[in-house]
């Protein structure tokens, strides 16, 4: 009689701790570009002056210790609006495989739209990626699954 | 106000749009920590006790350690008050959330904590009769989860371990028909040390 009841105790449990996860956006340091596995990410890269409207999309990346090289293709200003900017927390749930490269304004001011481009990292000004916030999902989860029960136990005056 | 803040701020503001990043895998965690602090034990009743914990880091995420908790006594007119014999010893491991690029150790962790103990209750007598003293063994088994925060060699630690106690009365008598107990216990605390 109970174990329908458990079941969807223990669903609603697994989606209540899947709706609690952030992400937030957090620096990357180039250090780390020749050590992450590339496989289903998709890396864009910003005009650091303006991320909004000047966007590429890199496609057969390959990062070396000092430099990178891929094949750029430069996005419309739609989409490149729809890569820079985050709406909310699912939008930057779904953008958890997208690498962010702002490349400095002096290095874009004559980049051809498609082109194959040998960039050092010199020229980055900064590499971003969202990523879980720990923190926060944990607390947030806890919080709120634990506050009724602490309540409880206050309230029976044990 | 505002004056004042407007200097920390443009420190994390430089500190965010640094271009060279240090890797953060490759910080060298401490080879040591040990702390001491105290913690509480909810539910049913609340116990209070001091602790003592050292931890040796295996790599940047993953921690081990050891902990002591002696409890503080109580009135005995208080329900199920405890003398300050009681104890526990215990092991916990701690896995730190960490960035899946970037490498970033979070505040954040998660991992078992195992604790044995010995529970002495302090009962009043009857009529002007010594306390009436009754022994217990207990066994703890928890999900610990925690917030662990260094500021250069100094650590703060909130920690909120989760889960159950196992409460055997060793001496059987009158009174202690059920000899054993399960509670649901919270066990927050609060702790500082040094990361050596």
């Amino acid at each position: 009689m109970l174990q329908p009841v458990f079941r969807a105790a223990f669903l609603l449990s697994v989606c209540f701790f899947c709706s609690c996860i952030f992400y937030q956006r957090y620096p990357l340091a180039y250090s780390r570009l020749p050590k992450i596995n590339t496989t289903n990410l998709t890396f864009y890269l910003l005009d650091a002056a303006h991320p909004r409207t000047r966007v590429w999309h890199l496609s057969e990346a390959e990062f070396l210790k000092d430099k990178m090289t891929g094949f750029l293709v430069k996005l419309d200003e739609q989409d490149a609006t729809e890569v820079a900017v985050v709406h909310n927390r699912r939008d930057a749930r779904y953008s958890r495989d997208e690498v962010l490269m702002f490349v400095k304004p002096k290095f874009v001011l004559d980049m051809a739209d498609t082109a194959t481009v040998t960039i050092p990292y010199t020229q980055l000004e900064k590499v971003e990626v969202y990523e879980v916030n720990a923190g926060k999902s944990v607390g947030v989860s806890l919080f709120m699954i634990f506050v009724p029960i602490v309540g409880v136990g206050i309230i029976s005056d044990y | 106000m505002r004056r004042f803040l407007l200097p920390v701020w443009c420190l994390i503001a430089l500190r965010i749009s640094a271009q060279e990043m240090e890797d953060p895998s490759e910080v060298k965690p401490y080879h040591a920590i040990v702390q001491t602090g105290i913690a509480l034990q909810w539910f049913d009743k609340q116990f209070k006790s001091f602790t003592l914990t050292a931890e040796r880091p295996l790599n940047l995420y993953h921690h081990i350690g050891v902990q002591a908790n002696l409890f503080f006594s109580e009135d005995p007119f208080a329900y199920r008050s405890i003398s300050d014999e009681s104890y526990e010893v215990g092991v916990f491991a701690k896995s730190f959330f960490h960035g899946r690029f970037t490498g970033r150790r979070s505040k954040t962790y998660i991992g078992p904590d195992i604790r044995f103990g010995r529970r002495v209750y302090n009962n009043p007598g009857f009529f002007g009769d010594p306390n009436i003293r009754r022994k217990a063994v207990t066994f703890k088994y928890m999900v610990r989860f925690g917030w662990q925060f260094h500021l250069g060699s100094a650590v703060l630690e909130f920690s909120l371990p989760i889960g159950v106690e196992k409460e055997r009365l060793v001496e059987n008598n009158l009174f202690d028909g059920n000899t054993t107990n399960n509670w649901f216990i919270m066990a927050p605390g609060l702790s500082l040390g040094i990361g050596l």
